[in-house]
């Protein structure tokens, strides 16, 4: 059965489906879960430096929201979830580090906050499911 | 239809509103996108003209602009490495401007003022591409970055003074013009911190946000009789007030929204608007005659002093390729031109292309083959600092260990 679990987790409606979906999987199971949020980079070419550090300041407070959404997540199911952020684009970033972290299931959401551009989380959501090494379970929001 | 104001205000925001939403989608930064649509535009909607309004609110772009590119400069790090960053920095202006001036006036065939302007719209750096480079692996806040963004604020502190001087009337108003915008910079700074302290903490009525831009549109004013550039005071003023909104960042941030918001949209869309493609297509090798011109003497002005600075081939390297970047002072400046009839709308698109050029190719070289380590940014500000014989073991390894990295 499955030892390590990633969770997509962004803090919209879906993902928290897939967070209660993976921590209620990994308590049952007793596997090892950590959340993964994948933030947008910084605007390249900018006209001022205002422009990079506002964006970081946003990125970082939103972070911190994140971690105590998963805190409170961990503390009701009484498991210990680890949380990091990493940049990039999102469906690299999930495949590439499930592959060296050793994961042997993504658990992602069918829908995040990129859904203003149609489903391009879903989009992202195919091209883990496409070139991951490992198993991925894709979550609905009506769940 | 396009006669009403309204609908010419909509179409213009409707444009800005666009750009936005493709920066957030591509990760580039708005400016650059809106000047990307104003291009757009100008080619193939039709939008060939700029209204007085327009024009207006460009110009607060661009003065505001200016005014942030100066007060976000951090004065303790322009002071740590003054040395290095005032040399590196003010070649790096030269000895571009002197070649591209030349190059234009004497195998181009431009007239001299012609010349100038393209000499110093290509010999502006970027403070903010290359703080934006750097940031993305966390090498902003070490000294070498902290060096380099220091000497990139020289070289376009050197492109606002020839753009404001060159081309002034040397008459009594530009006299006048020196001794007024003197004496405000002096009491800039207090005057800036007492109206944080008394006022801009508690009034909403945004007192603070209101006088910078009294200011400001007052020394414009000045420099402009005098046949100046709003730019040069606009510039000197947010270097005085760095030290206060480096402390206070609100008022940085909030003055940043209204400029992003209400003035820079028109500015750079109508930057765009101008650019021709029928021409930039005519005067491809010129464009890249010029980039490649750019982008040499930068490195023959940055890289000799960056190795005699302790950098080794690859922080030189680094070095010399983020001072070749440019865009706010580049398009500024050739805008400039563009508006005062100095330079026609061809010459404009060989500029403006060029300088968007220079805000992508020198930084993807950079990035690609000569990003160094934070580890070795820091050690170079301990070696460079202590003059390398007090330089610790652990720095040399350090470098040391880099450079067989680097040999393998």
């Amino acid at each position: 059965m499955y030892k390590k679990i990633l969770v997509g987790y962004d803090g919209s409606e879906g993902s928290k489906i897939a967070l209660t979906t993976a921590a209620e999987l990994a308590k049952q199971i007793g596997a090892q879960l950590k959340a993964i949020w994948i933030k947008s980079k910084l605007p390249h070419y900018p006209e001022t430096i205002s422009e990079i550090s506002e964006e970081q300041a946003a990125a970082d407070s939103f972070l911190e929201g994140l971690k105590r959404d998963v805190l409170e997540y961990s503390l009701k199911y009484g498991i210990e979830i680890d949380f990091f952020a990493v940049a990039g684009n999102p469906a690299k970033v999930i495949v590439s580090n499930a592959k060296e972290q050793n994961f042997d299931l993504i658990v992602l959401s069918n829908q995040g906050h990129s859904s203003l551009w149609g489903t391009s989380l879903g989009h992202t959501a195919d091209r883990v499911s496409e070139h991951a090494h490992c198993s991925v379970l894709l979550v609905r929001e009506s769940e | 239809m396009l006669e009403n104001i309204w609908f010419v205000a909509a179409i213009w925001m409707g444009l800005a509103l666009i750009a936005s939403i493709i920066s957030i989608r591509v990760g580039i930064s708005v400016a650059l996108i809106e000047i990307l649509i104003g291009v757009l535009a100008g080619n193939f909607l039709g939008i060939h003209k700029t209204t007085e309004w327009i024009n207006f609110l460009a110009m607060l772009g661009s003065g505001v602009l200016t005014f942030l590119a100066g007060a976000e400069i951090d004065p303790t790090s322009l002071k740590s490495n003054i040395k290095a960053s005032f040399t590196i920095g003010f070649l790096s202006f030269l000895l571009p401007f002197i070649f591209i001036w030349f190059f234009a006036q004497f195998v181009l065939g431009w007239s001299m003022q012609q010349s100038q302007i393209a000499g110093i719209s290509l010999s502006t750096t970027s403070v903010a591409v290359v703080y934006a480079v750097m940031i993305e692996k966390g090498l902003g806040s070490t000294p070498l970055g902290k060096m380099i963004l220091a000497a990139c604020f020289i070289t376009d502190f050197g492109t606002v003074i020839a753009l404001g001087l060159l081309f002034a009337d040397f008459n009594i108003w530009l006299l006048v013009f020196v001794v007024v915008m003197s004496v405000m910079l002096w009491y800039m700074p207090r005057w800036t911190r007492f109206i944080i302290v008394r006022m801009g903490a508690t009034r909403v009525s945004e007192p603070e946000v209101k006088f910078i831009l009294f200011i400001l549109f007052f020394l414009g004013g000045l420099a402009t009789t005098a046949k100046s550039e709003a730019v040069l005071p606009a510039y000197l003023v947010g270097l005085v007030v760095a030290g206060v909104f480096l402390r206070d960042k609100t008022l940085v941030n909030r003055m940043r929204s209204i400029a992003f918001a209400i003035f820079t949209p028109f500015y750079f869309i109508k930057a765009g608007l101008y650019v021709s493609l029928t021409d930039l297509w005519a005067a491809i090798v010129v464009i890249l005659v010029f980039l490649v011109i750019k982008m040499v003497t930068k490195l023959i002005g940055v890289y000799p002093f960056a190795r005699t600075f302790k950098m080794r081939h690859k922080e030189a390297s680094y070095t010399s390729l983020l001072m070749a970047t440019g865009l706010t002072f580049g398009t500024i400046s050739a805008l400039f031109g563009l508006n005062n009839k100095i330079i026609d709308q061809a010459q404009y698109t060989i500029l403006v292309t060029v300088v968007i050029l220079s805000a992508i190719i020198p930084t993807l070289i950079a990035q690609r083959f000569f990003q160094p380590s934070e580890a070795v940014m820091i050690a170079w500000g301990r070696l460079f600092n202590g003059n390398n014989k007090s330089a610790s073991p652990a720095d040399k390894k350090e470098l040391e260990t880099e450079e067989e990295k680097n040999n393998v």
